[in-house]
Formats: C-alpha cells, sequence, structure tokens
C-alpha cells in the first residue's frame, strides 16, 4: 500500500515542482515528500514502551490519539543531540501507519523541479543508501531524499516485533 | 614605800598608832570581861550554892538536934518542939527548892542526889519516930521509949550518914566556887599581860615606822632641795643662753628679713612667667581650635565625597537594573523565538495542507512558505537581537563591574581618609583640651604666686616682730637669772629646814648646764613639729646647732 | 437547490436501508408465524413508507415497484392470496433486489433500477395455490410489493424514534470526549490543590460539571453500542438460503440478540459469524440421512446466542451436527503438509486446524464452503477485535464456536501504578486485591522464583519491572512495594509487585498503531490526566510466557 502512495504523488505532481520538507539530522539536511507529512509539532514528552528498540522513542498523545515516535537520530545510529528548542517531531501519513520521528530541526519546505533530483551518487552519509532515492542541490546544500516508508517499512516493524518476541520469550 | 605620798605615809603611820591602842583597849576589855564572867558564876552559881547548902545542912541538923533534944527532954507532947522540927524541914526544902533553880555544874547531880537520898531516908525517920513520939502520953510510954529508940538507933546513924555524904557535896562546892574564883583571878591576869605586850609591840612597831617614814621624808626632801637648787642653778644657765640666743634671734630675724626681700622680687618674676604661660596656653587653645575647625571641614568634605560615590554606585545599580531590562527583553526575544518556531511548524503544516488540497491549495502553499520565510527571517532577527543583547549586556556588565570596583576603591579610600582625619579631630580635641588645661593651671598657679607674695609680707611682719619679741627676751632671761638666785637662796633655806643647820649646800653648779641642754633639745623637738613655720626656728636651730645632732642640717631652711 | 435534493435523497436511501431491514425480518417472521395478521399489517405499512418515500423523493422506479409490491401485500393482506413458502421467497427475493438498488443508487443516484422481471412475478396470479417452485438458482424477481410508506412521521409507530448518525461523527464526538474528560480530570486535580482558593460557587459548578462529562462519556460511549440483532437476523437469513441451497432442514434459533455491542465490532463481526453459521450448515449438520442413520430428527438445529461473561461478550454458534473429529484432522493436516508428519497435537490443539488456511474438512467444495478460505479469517478478524474463539465438540452430537470479545472497545476502569518512575495502567478487572507485603511474606521457591505467602497460600510473585525489562528502576524495597493480586476463573492467581499504586480512573483505550500492536502484555494506550499517553498492560499476558514455559507447550509454533 505504502508503495503505490508514493509514486500517486509523482504521478500526480510530474508536471508541476515537487514539494518536500526539508528538515536536519546531525549535519545532514534530509527532505522527505511534502505529501507524506501529517503535521509538524515541537518536541513533547513521550513515554517509553517496554520491549521495543532504542530507537524506538515511545509513545505520545497527539489530540487524542496514540503516535509511536521513532528517533531517527538514533536509527541512522548518529549521536543524538541534546533536545534542543528547534527539536521536532514530524508526524507521517503513511497509511495505514501514522508514526512520528524525532528531527534536529525542521528547516524548510523544497520545490524542487525533476531537473534538480539526481540519482544517489555514492555521498558519503551515516544513512544506508537503501533509503535514499536521490540527493538535491539546493542553495548549495546537499539534500537527501529519504523514503522515508521503505526507512520505516513494515517490514522493519515486523522485524522489530520479531525481536520484540524474541526478547519477550 | 618610796612610791606612797607623804600624806599617806602619814596617815598611815597615825593610823597605825589607833589600831594600836584599841587593840589594846580590845584586849583590856576582852579580859576583864572575862575576868568578870567568873566573878558572875562565883557570885551567881557558887555562892548561892554554898549558901543554900550550908542553910540545908544546917536546918537538917536543926532537925536532929531538935530531935535528940526531944528524945533526952523526956517531955511528952511538946508540940513546940515538933512544930520547930517541922519549921526546919520546911526551911530546908525552901532552900532545896532554891538549890534546885541555879544551874548543875558537872559531876553536882550525883552529889547531890547522894546527899538529897541520905536526907530524904533521915526525914523518914524522923517522921517515923515523931509520929511514934505523938503517940506516946508521956516519957515513960514505950512509945517515948520506940521514939528514943528511933531517935538512937535510926535517926542518929543517918544523921551521920548525912554529914558523911555532905562532906563531899559540901566539897565540891567549895572547890567549884574555888575554881571559879582562880579562873577570874587568871584571866585578869591574863588580860593585863596580853594588853601589856600589845601596848609594847604596837609602841614599838610604831616607833620603827616613825623612824622609817621620817627618815624617807628627809630623804626625799633633801632630794628636791637639791633638785630645786639644781635648778635654778640651771635656770640661770638657760637664762644665760636664752639671753644670747635671743640676740642671736634678733640678729637671724634682720637676715631672714632680707632674704624675704630677695624671696619676694624673684616671686615678682615667677608671677609674670607665670603670666606669659598663661597668655602662651591661651594662644595655643585658639590655635587647636583653628585647626579643629580645619579638621571638621576636611571630614565634611570626605563625607560628602563618600555620598557622591554611593551616589555613583546607586546609578551603578541602575545601570545594573537597565541590564536586567536588557535580560528581560533576551527572554522575551527567546518567547520571540518560540513564537518564531511554532509560526515555522504552523507554517509547514499549512503547506502540508496546502499540498494536501492539490491544485487548490497552491495559491496557499505560496501563501505558506511566505509565512514561513517571514517566520525563518523574524527567527533570525530575533536571533540577532539576541546576540546583539547579549554583547551590550556583557559590554555593560563590565562597565558595570569596572565602575563599581572604581567607586568601591574611591569610597575605601574616602572612608580610610575620613578615619585618618576623625583620628586628627580626636587628638587635635585632645590637644585643645590640654591646652586648656594647661590655660588654667597657669591661671592657677598666678593666683597660687599671689598667695605666696601675700604670706611674704606676713612673713616679713612676723619677722619684725620676732626681732622685737628676741630683744624682749633676752631681758626677760637676765630678770630670770636673778630670779634664779634668789630661788636658790630659798632652796638653801629649806634645806636647812629639812636637814638641820648641817645640811648641805644644793649642787647647783654642775647640774644646770646638763638641764638646761636636756630642756633645749625639748624645744627643738618642739620646733621640729612645728617645721611648717620653718623661719621662726632658724635663730634657735642655729644657737642649739653645736652641740645638736647634725640631722637638723636640713638643706630645706637654707634654700628658703 | 441540488444539493438540497441529493441531500434528501440520500436520507431516503438511508431510511430505506432501514426499512427494508425491517421488512427482511417480517418476512422471515410471516414464514415462521404463517399469516399472523399482526406482521402482514406491519409489513404493509413498512411497503407503503416506502413508496411513499420513494415517490417524495423522486425515485419513480423504485416507487412503482413499491407500489406493485404494495398490491401484492394488500392481496396477501386480505387473504385473497395465500402465504406459501413460494410466496416468502418471492418477497425476499424483492427485498434483496431493493436492497441492491438502494445501494446502487446511492452510488449513482441516477441509476436506472427497473426490474421488468419481478414485476411480472409479482402480478403473476397467486389466486390458485400455486405450488410450482419458482427456479430457486437465479435471482429471477417475482414477488409483491416490499413495503413502502410515505415519509409522514404520524403514521409511523411512536416506539423507535432514533436519527442516523455517521459514526465518524460519533467517533468524532468520542474522541472530543475522551479529551474533555482529560481536561476534567486535569480541571479537578487542579481544583483539589487549589480548594482552598476558589470559592465555593466554582468548585460547586466545577463537581457538577465533572459529573456531567462523566454522563456525557457514558452516553457518548453507549452511541457506538448496538443491539446484535441486525447481525444475528442477517444469520437467520444466511441460514435459511444455505440450507435451501444444500436441501438441508434447519431450524434456526437466536437468543440474546438484544446484546450491546460496539459498533465497530459488530461490523467486523458479521463476516466471521457468517462463515460460521455456514461452516455449521454446510459440514456441522448432517444430511437427513445421516442425521437418520446417527438416530437424530431429520431436522437439524442451529442456534446463536449472545450473552455477557466476566467483561466478555460471548458469541456461541451451536449445532447439533457431528462434531469434529480429531484423528481427521490431523490426518488432514498431515496430507496437507500443515502438520509435520511426526508433530503430536492435543484434541484441543486438533480443532483450532479448521482455522488453518487453506484447510477444510469437507470432501467436495461446494458453492457454500469447502474451499478452505474462510475459517481463518474468522480467526483473524476476531483476533483483530481482541477475541478470542474457544472450540467445543462432542463427536458425532456437535459442535459450538464460542467467540470472546470485548464488551466495549474504547474504555476501561483502569488502575494507574508506578513502576520505576513510569506509569501504567491495569485493567481493574484484573486485579483481586491489593496489599502492601511485608518482607516476611516474601520468599523464594527453587525452580519457580519468588512466592508471596498470602493467608497460608503462597503465591508466585513477579516483579513488573524485571518483567518489562526497563532496567533495574524499580525500588527493590519490598516493604514500600505493593503487590498486586491477580485472579482470573481460569487462570491460577499470582502476585504482581509494583512501586505504587497512583489512581484508579476510566480510562479510553486507544489502539497502538501496527508497529506496536503485539507486544506481549501490552494491550493499548491510554492517555491519562495530564495528558500524557500510557500503556495498558494485561497481566496475565505479561506473565503468559513465563507460565507457557513452566508448561513446554507453544501450539502456535506448531501451526504456523
Amino acid at each position: 500500500m505504502n508503495d503505490n502512495l508514493i509514486p500517486n504523488i509523482e504521478t500526480k505532481q510530474t508536471t508541476e515542482d515537487l514539494r518536500y520538507l526539508a528538515f536536519s539530522l546531525g549535519k545532514e539536511q534530509y527532505a522527505i515528500p511534502l505529501l507524506q507529512v501529517k503535521e509538524v509539532i515541537a518536541h513533547t514528552e513521550t513515554t517509553p514502551v517496554p520491549y521495543t528498540p532504542q530507537y524506538f522513542k515511545g509513545i505520545m498523545n497527539l489530540r487524542g490519539q496514540v503516535i509511536s515516535v521513532i528517533d531517527l537520530r538514533l536509527k541512522f545510529k548518529m549521536t543524538t543531540k541534546e533536545n534542543s528548542r528547534q527539536t521536532a517531531f514530524v508526524i507521517l501519513d503513511l497509511s495505514p501507519l501514522s508514526l512520528g520521528v524525532v528531527v534536529d530541526s525542521v528547516d524548510t519546505v523544497l520545490s524542487l523541479t525533476k531537473e534538480e533530483i539526481s540519482p544517489t551518487p555514492d555521498v558519503e552519509s551515516s544513512t544506508p543508501t537503501d533509503y535514499v532515492e536521490g540527493v538535491a542541490r539546493k542553495d548549495k546544500k546537499l539534500v537527501l531524499l529519504l523514503n522515508i516508508a521503505k526507512t520505516l517499512s513494515v517490514e522493519d516493524l515486523k522485524a522489530l516485533k520479531r525481536s520484540q518476541e524474541t526478547k519477550a520469550a | 614605800m618610796k612610791n606612797m605620798s607623804l600624806r599617806f605615809k602619814l596617815f598611815t603611820l597615825s593610823g597605825f598608832l589607833v589600831l594600836v591602842s584599841v587593840v589594846v583597849g580590845g584586849i583590856g576589855q576582852w579580859s576583864s570581861s572575862r575576868t568578870a564572867a567568873s566573878y558572875a558564876k562565883v557570885t551567881d552559881i557558887n555562892v548561892p550554892n554554898l549558901v543554900n547548902v550550908y542553910e540545908m545542912l544546917v536546918k537538917e541538923r536543926q532537925t536532929r538536934v531538935l530531935m535528940t533534944q526531944l528524945a533526952l527532954s523526956n517531955k511528952v507532947n511538946d508540940q513546940d518542939h515538933v512544930k520547930a522540927i517541922e519549921k526546919q524541914w520546911s526551911e530546908f526544902d525552901d532552900a532545896d527548892k532554891v538549890y534546885n533553880t541555879i544551874p548543875f555544874g558537872p559531876g553536882e547531880q550525883e552529889t547531890y542526889d547522894l546527899v538529897k537520898k541520905t536526907i530524904d531516908e533521915e526525914r523518914a525517920a524522923q517522921k517515923k519516930a515523931l509520929d511514934t513520939y505523938a503517940k506516946a502520953s508521956n516519957e515513960k510510954s514505950p512509945e517515948f521509949k520506940q521514939f528514943v529508940q528511933i531517935v538512937t538507933s535510926e535517926v542518929n546513924p543517918l544523921g551521920d550518914k548525912v554529914r558523911t555524904n555532905s562532906m563531899k557535896w559540901r566539897e565540891y562546892h567549895k572547890d567549884f566556887s574555888k575554881k571559879n574564883g582562880d579562873e577570874g583571878i587568871a584571866s585578869a591576869r591574863a588580860g593585863a599581860t596580853l594588853s601589856m605586850g600589845t601596848l609594847g609591840l604596837g609602841s614599838l612597831i610604831g616607833l620603827i615606822f616613825a623612824v622609817l617614814f621620817s627618815n624617807g621624808l628627809v630623804r626625799t626632801l633633801r632630794a628636791i632641795s637639791t633638785a630645786i637648787a639644781e635648778s635654778s642653778g640651771q635656770v640661770s644657765s638657760a637664762a644665760g643662753q636664752i639671753a644670747s640666743s635671743s640676740e642671736e634671734l634678733s640678729q637671724a630675724a634682720t637676715e631672714q628679713a632680707a632674704s624675704l626681700e630677695e624671696t619676694a622680687a624673684s616671686i615678682e618674676e615667677m608671677s609674670s612667667m607665670v603670666n606669659k604661660n598663661n597668655e602662651n596656653s591661651r594662644n595655643s587653645a585658639r590655635a587647636t581650635d583653628e585647626s579643629l575647625g580645619g579638621t571638621n571641614k576636611g571630614k565634611q568634605a570626605v563625607e560628602q565625597m563618600i555620598r557622591s560615590m554611593a551616589e555613583i554606585n546607586e546609578s551603578n545599580s541602575q545601570i545594573a537594573e537597565i541590564v536586567k531590562v536588557i535580560r528581560e527583553i533576551d527572554s522575551k526575544t527567546k518567547v520571540i523565538n518560540d513564537i518564531v518556531f511554532q509560526t515555522k511548524l504552523l507554517s509547514f503544516n499549512a503547506s502540508v495542507e496546502a499540498a494536501r488540497a492539490g491544485e487548490h491549495g497552491k495559491g496557499f502553499a505560496v501563501v505558506a512558505e511566505e509565512v514561513g520565510n517571514l517566520a525563518q527571517m523574524s527567527g533570525s532577527a530575533a536571533e540577532e537581537i539576541s546576540s546583539l543583547l547579549e554583547s551590550s549586556i556583557q559590554k555593560v556588565e563590565g562597565i558595570v563591574g569596572q565602575t563599581r570596583t572604581k567607586v568601591e576603591n574611591g569610597t575605601q579610600t574616602a572612608q580610610s581618609c575620613g578615619a585618618v582625619l576623625d583620628e586628627i579631630v580626636k587628638s587635635v580635641t585632645s590637644v585643645a583640651k590640654m591646652a586648656g588645661e594647661i590655660s588654667t593651671a597657669c591661671n592657677e598657679q598666678s593666683q597660687g604666686v599671689q598667695e605666696i607674695t601675700k604670706a611674704m609680707n606676713q612673713l616679713d611682719q612676723v619677722t619684725q616682730q620676732n626681732a622685737a619679741t628676741s630683744e624682749e627676751a633676752a631681758s626677760a632671761a637676765e630678770e630670770l637669772s636673778a630670779q634664779a638666785e634668789s630661788l636658790n637662796s630659798l632652796v638653801n633655806n629649806l634645806v636647812q629646814a629639812v636637814e638641820g643647820s648641817a645640811g648641805q649646800q644644793a649642787p647647783a653648779a654642775p647640774a644646770p648646764a646638763k638641764a638646761a641642754k636636756q630642756k633645749t633639745e625639748a624645744k627643738v623637738v618642739k620646733l621640729e613639729q612645728r617645721k611648717a613655720k620653718a623661719e621662726k626656728p632658724a635663730p634657735m636651730r642655729q644657737a642649739a646647732g653645736a652641740e645638736t645632732a647634725p640631722e637638723y642640717e636640713d638643706p630645706r631652711f637654707r634654700e628658703v | 437547490m441540488e444539493n438540497f435534493e441529493a441531500e434528501i435523497r440520500m436520507g431516503f436511501l438511508d431510511e430505506a436501508k432501514e426499512l427494508l431491514a425491517n421488512a427482511e425480518q417480517c418476512f422471515l417472521n410471516l414464514e415462521n408465524a404463517h399469516r399472523d395478521p399482526a406482521v402482514i399489517e406491519q409489513i404493509f405499512r413498512l411497503a407503503h413508507n416506502f413508496k411513499g418515500s420513494a415517490g417524495a423523493v423522486g425515485f419513480t422506479d423504485l416507487k412503482d415497484f413499491a407500489h406493485k409490491l404494495e398490491s401484492l401485500l394488500l392481496k396477501v393482506k386480505n387473504g385473497e392470496i395465500p402465504v406459501t413458502p413460494k410466496l416468502i421467497g418471492l418477497l425476499l427475493r424483492c427485498n434483496d433486489y431493493l436492497s441492491s438498488t438502494v445501494e446502487r443508487l446511492r452510488a449513482d443516484t441516477s441509476a436506472s433500477c427497473a426490474n421488468p422481471a419481478l414485476c411480472t412475478e409479482m402480478e403473476g396470479d397467486f389466486t390458485q395455490d400455486l405450488q410450482a417452485e419458482p427456479p430457486a438458482s437465479a435471482f429471477p424477481p417475482p414477488n409483491k410489493e416490499p413495503a413502502a410508506q410515505p415519509s409522514i412521521p404520524a403514521t409511523k409507530p411512536a416506539a423507535d424514534e432514533s436519527v442516523r448518525v455517521a459514526l465518524e461523527k460519533i467517533d468524532h464526538l468520542l474522541n472530543n470526549v475522551g479529551e474533555l474528560s482529560i481536561l476534567q480530570t486535569v480541571m479537578d486535580q487542579q481544583r483539589r490543590q487549589a480548594a482552598s482558593n476558589l470559592n465555593p460557587l466554582m468548585l460547586k459548578t466545577i463537581g457538577q460539571m465533572s459529573k456531567i462529562i462523566k454522563e456525557v462519556q457514558t452516553v457518548s460511549m453507549s452511541l457506538r453500542m448496538l443491539p446484535v440483532r441486525q447481525t444475528f437476523q442477517k444469520m437467520q437469513r444466511i441460514v435459511r438460503d444455505t440450507s435451501a441451497t444444500l436441501g438441508k432442514e434447519v431450524e434456526f434459533r437466536s437468543s440474546g440478540d438484544e446484546t450491546e455491542l460496539d459498533k465497530t465490532v459488530i461490523e467486523q463481526l458479521g463476516d466471521p459469524l457468517v462463515h460460521m453459521v455456514r461452516n455449521a450448515v454446510d459440514h456441522g449438520l448432517e444430511n437427513k440421512e445421516e442425521r437418520e442413520k446417527a438416530g437424530k430428527s431429520p431436522v437439524g438445529h442451529i442456534s446463536l446466542s449472545a450473552f455477557h461473561r466476566g467483561g466478555q461478550i460471548v458469541i456461541e454458534i451451536r449445532d447439533d451436527g457431528r462434531g469434529l473429529d480429531a484423528e481427521k484432522l490431523r490426518k488432514k493436516a498431515r496430507e496437507k503438509g500443515l502438520l509435520a508428519a511426526n508433530a503430536e497435537l492435543s484434541d484441543e490443539e486438533a480443532y483450532h486446524l479448521v482455522f488453518a488456511p487453506g484447510f477444510s474438512t469437507k470432501e467436495a467444495v461446494t458453492d457454500v464452503s469447502g474451499r478452505g478460505v474462510g475459517m481463518d479469517v474468522v480467526k483473524t478478524n476476531i483476533s483483530a477485535l481482541r477475541g478470542e474463539v474457544e472450540i467445543e465438540t462432542d463427536l458425532g452430537k456437535g459442535t459450538c464456536f464460542r467467540v470472546l470479545l470485548p464488551l466495549t472497545l474504547a474504555i476501561i476502569d483502569g488502575m494507574v501504578v508506578s513502576v520505576g518512575g513510569e506509569r501504567y495502567v491495569v485493567p481493574i478487572n484484573q486485579v483481586h486485591e491489593t496489599l502492601q507485603p511485608k518482607e516476611s511474606d516474601l520468599g523464594t521457591i527453587q525452580n519457580s522464583g519468588e512466592v508471596l505467602l498470602l493467608r497460608g497460600k503462597s503465591l508466585p510473585l513477579y516483579r513488573l519491572d524485571r518483567l518489562l525489562k526497563r532496567g533495574a528502576k524499580g525500588n527493590g524495597k519490598a516493604s514500600e512495594a505493593i503487590a498486586l493480586i491477580c485472579a482470573d476463573n481460569s487462570l491460577p492467581p499470582f502476585a504482581m509487585l509494583v512501586d505504587s499504586i497512583l489512581c484508579q480512573q476510566q480510562v479510553v483505550i486507544k489502539s497502538l498503531g501496527e508497529e506496536v500492536t503485539g507486544l506481549p502484555g501490552i494491550s493499548g494506550a491510554a492517555i491519562l490526566g495530564d495528558g500524557k499517553a500510557s500503556l495498558i498492560l494485561d497481566l496475565f499476558e505479561v506473565t503468559s510466557s513465563l507460565r507457557k514455559k513452566s508448561k513446554n507447550a507453544i501450539p502456535k509454533g506448531a501451526i504456523a
């Protein structure tokens, strides 16, 4: 289902600019398609969940809805900074999943044309290259376009679940 | 004895003599009363006893005689005779009664009882005989014969027995009387002897006393006259000495007057010095007052400075207040930053919504992005403000800090300056006080000098008087000398009166000097006690100086 | 205007769906109760209403069709036409047709919906007792007019006044009510903290508001609750259709159809029930001959019942058929390679093989079932509802599938406990008792861990902090810890040690995302009074792995 979602957006927007939300993780800048974003909120408190890996930050209350929050910095095995004023949660809409991810800061909304996006070069990055769909250069800065669904794929989560089960057992 | 006064001695002596006569008299009285008692015994006891004994024995004999007569008479019924017998017995009884009233002596009772018993037996026999006689009718009757018989065989033996027995009794009374009489004689004799002895002894003692006493008295008188003689000698010599001393004294007084003059001059000088001192001290007091005013002004200035410093400090803290305000602005800027952040998020969310709205949201997306950009810009502006504020805070704080330390230093200096000034004020005040004290002292001093001057004048007068007095003293001494001579002759008279013409002359010559010396010493001691009035004894001291101890060479006297 | 028209048309269609559901029930009743005039009257009224409403909103085709149905029903009402199974069949087909038409119209209001075939059938001659069966295979359209009434409220029975509301709105309402109650809790806490500072009116108001909010919450929770009646009716229809197709005579009985269930649960429950009911008719019940051979009545019995049992809803599908043969199941599983040849399975575990995908006990694949799909859907759907399926079977006598469902998906009474600084919600119905154990009550039994001595019995003791592997943050001191004694009918009791109990409150169950479902013992999340999310624990599940370990049986692995 998730796999269908992204091409949909692309087909819809091929003729126009593609819009991305850019955020920072550590020193690197990432962007995800704006349509996968439900909303952006300031950092709030989360409740840790037993049996989950470290990058699973916990659950939080988003206006009555319980949302799981994943710390992308930990997921990418970056050293986490202290939560600053800029630290934000990006709530993703990956139907059926609604997930929150912690990012160091949300920077801007990017409008990219197809020409501006180039396939993944062998750039040095802390991110596994599978998760990166492409790179864009904006204001002399390299932005990694993240396939967030893949990054937080159901398979991955299932693996997570399995690990929990074995842990629990 | 020697300590007793003459009067006491005389009194004692005569007292003793009176005592002796009283004792002698007492003894006489005592012995005569004893003698009297002995004789009283003789008269009161022995004599009546003897009388009664005699009476009783006589009467008894009478009875017997009458009985015998009766028996021989051969007359019967001779009533008269019987009656005579009975009369004799009643008289006997009377005597016996009297006898019994007189107290019995030792051993008297037994003898009496024996006699009485025998008499009573005889009496009973007589009675029996008489009864028989009464029965006889004639001289031949048996009764008569019996009567004669009884008289001869019974009454007469008993009568003999009475005689025998009464011998003892009479003897007793004879002895007893004799004894009492002897006693009286003996006691009279003893009294005489005792009074004689006592009288003799008392006279002897009185004599001894008198001798002793008169001897002492003479000795004393002699000593007195000797002493008077001596004294008069001494008086005369002393008078001589006084005369010479007076002379010296008058000379000394003259000298003293001269030195007094000198002293007065010195004191005058001193007075003027004191006045100068006074003036000076007053001047210095004025000067210290002035310096005190100066330091006070200085102090005020320093205080003013400290106040100013404090004001600077205050304005410094006001600056700090401003810093606080800036900080608040800074924190508000942070709030702005937060708002910017929220706005940014909002703009993202708006972008998301716009994207979802697809074609319709396009315009809105632009707006959202614009809002986002604006938020970004205001964010960076706020950031800049924040950093500017930060740096200005730092600068202001630096300035404030520096000013603060400087002001603190200044304040400190001013404060120490103030403290020093305080110190000075204190010193000057004390100096002023001391100068005042000096001035006061000077005043007092000048007053004292005036008083001394006054005293000197008085002293001068006194010295003049002294000179005059010493003249008078010299003439008086001469007179005294003459009178001492006359006294001496009087003493000689006394000595003669006491010792008789053979009495020695008063030992005048050697003693007076000694006495005079002693007297002078005593005077010197007195003078020394009065050394405060040193001027006066000076001539005297000089007069006695040669002889007296060097301790009187007191330098103090010379200085005056 | 167009919008308005579309709106009223949609409103009609919603209403029509309900009317048709009611009508279907009535037809089925008519079949059972034969010619009950009251039922016929009700059907006639329904049809009349339908016709009126359809005409009013401009669905002329529907109106015409309903008119014909009404005419037919009038004849039935008047006794001109006897009630036969054929008639009922026709009526049901008409009903089905109308339902499908309504559905089509919902998608596209302009869709054509004429069905001349059924119209002809309805106009056919029922005056004679037509015994000839209509062709059963297809869905030919003979029948009486379904009830269609003009939308005149006055003619409606006053009993069932209701408003149709979109579920989405209710969910929205519930979400907000949940938030409201959270706010209320916060306010209540504030009120308690600042009770002395608030004025009495305010306190009273807040207190009253709390009550009202609770009431609102209860009511809004109940908005989602619907009786299972409709679903059960649907099952009756399924039984009727299936048995007709298979030529089996089946008597269907239902009970407890007033039992209320969460709307979501009911919706999700529909498919599994259909599968199970079909299975019961097809596989569970034997055909007439077999039944007679087994000495049973030729008519099979299927009963469907719903009731509460402990905080759960139980739905039972019971048949008196042949029952499940464990041996046969095992054999088949091996044949299909679903079970390793040497794997051992208990009977109970073997029964559950029926839920394995691609497993069918029926030799021949029929229209109705046997293709091996279905029962696995049952299992999946019911698990999704946090429900369970139990199978109880007696070979030769019948089978009972028991579906256990939570009463509601939305709310539980919870106890908020604290463990190592974190808060968890424990369903209060799992906690039998709480106590603070003494040190002396705690002990260790070799090979089975810690125990708590409670009134002479020793219960296994677990420490929640260790079970959750949240690090050694819990305070180890048992003297301060609280033991929750957990007991259930089917499981042995045990004690769970937590740090403290914070409060007891109703919590709205929030589902966790797919990414975290299935964690052992974590059954959901709740939002606590301070607005923070907290996990809901199932203490039995938390400890189940430990219990299972001790039992050494893992049936799930065998099936997978």
